[in-house]
């Protein structure tokens, strides 16, 4: 009995050790993180401060240990991904100087999964030599998703004149993020594209992105080819994007072709579609060229609490 | 004797690898999180046109509304159903806050038995986002009921009092929907920290609005488990605490004392490491997940998970249940 209660208590002096342990783990982590975040703050700035120097006199950043470095790649990403137009090659001395583009390369090489494709994000926002310009090659066919699109993504950022070539070519879909994410470096002038080439390929990927383009920049001029896709298009996803887009762009839906594909979805995706035609501000009048009675019946309790309510009542 | 000592032992090294799995995936999850947020912030449309509606019943502050309307994503609005004659001074606080007005909207049909006396939306514009329900309360199923017909998107995100959204949940979630959106998803599960379910509109409708039976029997490809914590709660920790130390001593004492009779004191040693090592696997997922989430709800929601394994009759048709009423 008496081995039992000594077991028993140095098992609870060894929790109590245990837990004193984890916490400080877990303070010491805490800390590590702020001072992550005080750093890079401190770099954005120095960053910022260059770009913004009209003078053209090289200043120096330096980053001398490693978390420097990660703090400074992340400053400069931070900073691409928040301008639009900047010169890059303004940096090009401070990520010489700080051997970045090496200091990633080795992370991309010995991590795996979302850290990998982390580092990859990372790395796209400095300019690249061959040599990872090959490696990112070879990512981009990666078998995990968010690492071939990171790696593409890098790729499309560092060679704009290759992106259609390199979008056409992949073997794989985009997901709603990734185009999201393409548009982004649109936004930013990173990759000039043209949407009607993009519109006309039979290429899923292609397509599906120069949608996005008319839907994000509001090409209401885009009209036609939208059209065109929806009446000879043969994929499914792509037709329902572009009726999506031309009712986002606030075009009429009444031409006979749309009417045709919205009696081929099923009840489900009408309705959702019904919904989204009235949160988008159509009226009542407008969905009954499209939809049932009862459809439109249901639309109309929708509109009927939107904002011509608000405008004409008043609170009482 | 010697098979008790292997039920025991058998039961301790399950527990203690059912947890670490448990901490891998919600680690893992929390890294894809992070990843996926940070890259989905530069866009400023939906995620392949989804949309959420979170219907907050019960609500008792209005921090909760405000909260939630902080999110910034595209196709999101806030559904907060209240009975104004029950609790007519958070009723009008949030009235005068917001601005709101009596729409007097025609409500559709679809769900038979729903009790809705008026809805009420803002003129400002900054609170678009926002709709109010009058209704005459009967039950929280109703209220969810009366809110799903309001409803203006396709997944609805039922949050009771004092619940949050954690920080971009909601275009985690359109992530999840948008990059699975070949299959149809019906409901989404969160099982890290509270349990959290969004559940298509449509779903709700066929199965005649929300039940104890709404869950029961939903096909594989039609759900999508996540490890992220998508929601937590603002409540106060301390009674939690209590709590968990409750059901921690209430379990470890008697298989000790148990094991003091019947077995030796390896025996116990071993009772009391994984104990341990489950309490530290939990503490870590907790602080590697979020720092919003609470390692004492987190415990708790384990060891429901785990009441529920050996439940089999609350397997899955009580998960609404739970949560719907746990906290009120």
């Amino acid at each position: 009995m008496l081995i039992i209660y000594t077991y028993i208590f140095i098992i609870l002096i060894a929790i109590l050790a245990t837990v004193i342990m984890t916490q400080r783990v877990i303070n010491s982590r805490d800390t590590a993180i702020d001072k992550a975040s005080r750093l890079k703050k401190f770099y954005i700035r120095q960053v910022i401060n260059r770009l913004q120097d009209e003078s053209r006199i090289p200043t120096h950043i330096i980053a001398k240990s490693r978390a420097e470095r990660i703090a400074l790649c992340e400053a400069i990403y931070f900073v691409r991904s928040h301008t639009y137009g900047i010169d890059s090659s303004l940096l090009e001395l401070t990520i010489d100087e700080n051997r970045l583009e090496n200091l990633l390369l080795c992370r991309i090489r010995y991590s795996t999964g979302y850290q990998r494709a982390h580092w990859l994000t990372l790395i796209g926002s400095i300019p690249l030599s061959s040599k990872s310009l090959q490696q990112l090659e070879q990512l981009s066919y990666s078998r995990n998703h968010a690492i071939r699109i990171s790696a593409l993504i890098s790729l499309i950022t560092a060679t704009p004149h290759t992106a259609i070539r390199r979008i056409a070519a992949l073997p794989y879909r985009f997901s709603p993020l990734d185009i999201s994410r393409i548009i982004s470096l649109l936004r930013r002038g990173i990759i000039p594209i043209a949407y009607e080439p993009l519109l006309q390929s039979g290429n899923f990927n292609l397509q599906m992105l120069g949608i996005a383009i008319v839907r994000n920049f509001g090409i209401d001029i885009a009209d036609k080819q939208l059209h065109d896709i929806i009446s000879s298009c043969s994929d499914k996803t792509i037709v329902h994007e572009a009726i999506l887009t031309l009712s986002s762009l606030g075009r009429p839906l009444g031409r006979t072709k749309i009417r045709q594909r919205m009696n081929r979805m099923n009840s489900d995706e009408r309705k959702s579609f019904c919904r989204y035609l009235a949160a988008e501000g159509y009226s009542v009048q407008a969905l009954r060229t499209l939809f049932s009675e009862k459809e439109v019946n249901y639309a109309e309790t929708l509109i009927k609490s939107y904002k011509r309510d608000l405008v004409c009542r008043q609170y009482t | 004797m010697q098979t008790i000592h292997i039920i025991i032992l058998s039961l301790l090294t399950l527990a203690v690898c059912y947890t670490l799995i448990r901490a891998i995936s919600i680690t893992r999850a929390a890294a894809a999180y992070r990843f996926l947020i940070a890259n989905a912030a530069g866009g400023c449309e939906s995620l392949g046109f989804t949309g959420c509606s979170i219907i907050c019943y019960d609500v008792n502050d209005i921090e909760q509304i405000e909260n939630l309307l902080q999110t910034e994503y595209n196709r999101y609005e806030v559904l907060a159903v209240i009975d104004s004659r029950l609790n007519p001074d958070i009723f009008y606080t949030i009235v005068k806050r917001y601005g709101l007005i009596n729409v007097n909207a025609i409500i559709s049909n679809e769900l038979p038995d729903t009790h809705i006396r008026a809805l009420y939306r803002s003129r400002q514009r900054r609170f678009r986002r926002l709709v109010l329900i009058d209704e005459a309360h009967t039950s929280p199923y109703n209220s969810l009921n009366c809110a799903t017909l309001v409803a203006a998107y396709e997944y609805i995100i039922p949050l009771n009092a004092s619940m949050l959204l954690r920080e971009r949940a909601i275009e985690y979630a359109a992530i999840l929907i948008s990059e699975n959106h070949q299959q149809s998803i019906a409901v989404i599960h969160s099982s890290a920290d509270q349990e959290c379910y969004i559940i298509k509109r449509e779903y709700i409708i066929r199965h005649r609005g929300f039940s104890a039976t709404l869950l029961r029997n939903i096909p594989a490809s039609q759900i999508i488990t996540t490890p992220t914590p998508l929601i937590y709660s603002a409540n106060s920790k301390e009674t939690l605490r209590y709590k968990v130390w409750g059901i921690v001593c209430a379990v470890l004492l008697p298989l000790i004392i148990i094991e003091s009779i019947w077995a030796d004191g390896l025996l116990i040693m071993a009772t009391l490491l994984s104990a341990l090592l489950i309490f530290l696997l939990i503490k870590y997922y907790t602080t590697a997940a979020d720092c919003t989430i609470c390692p004492e709800r987190a415990m708790l929601c384990y060891f429901r998970r785990i009441r529920r394994f050996f439940m089999v009759e609350n397997f899955f048709c009580d998960k609404i249940i739970c949560n719907f009423t746990k906290e009120t």
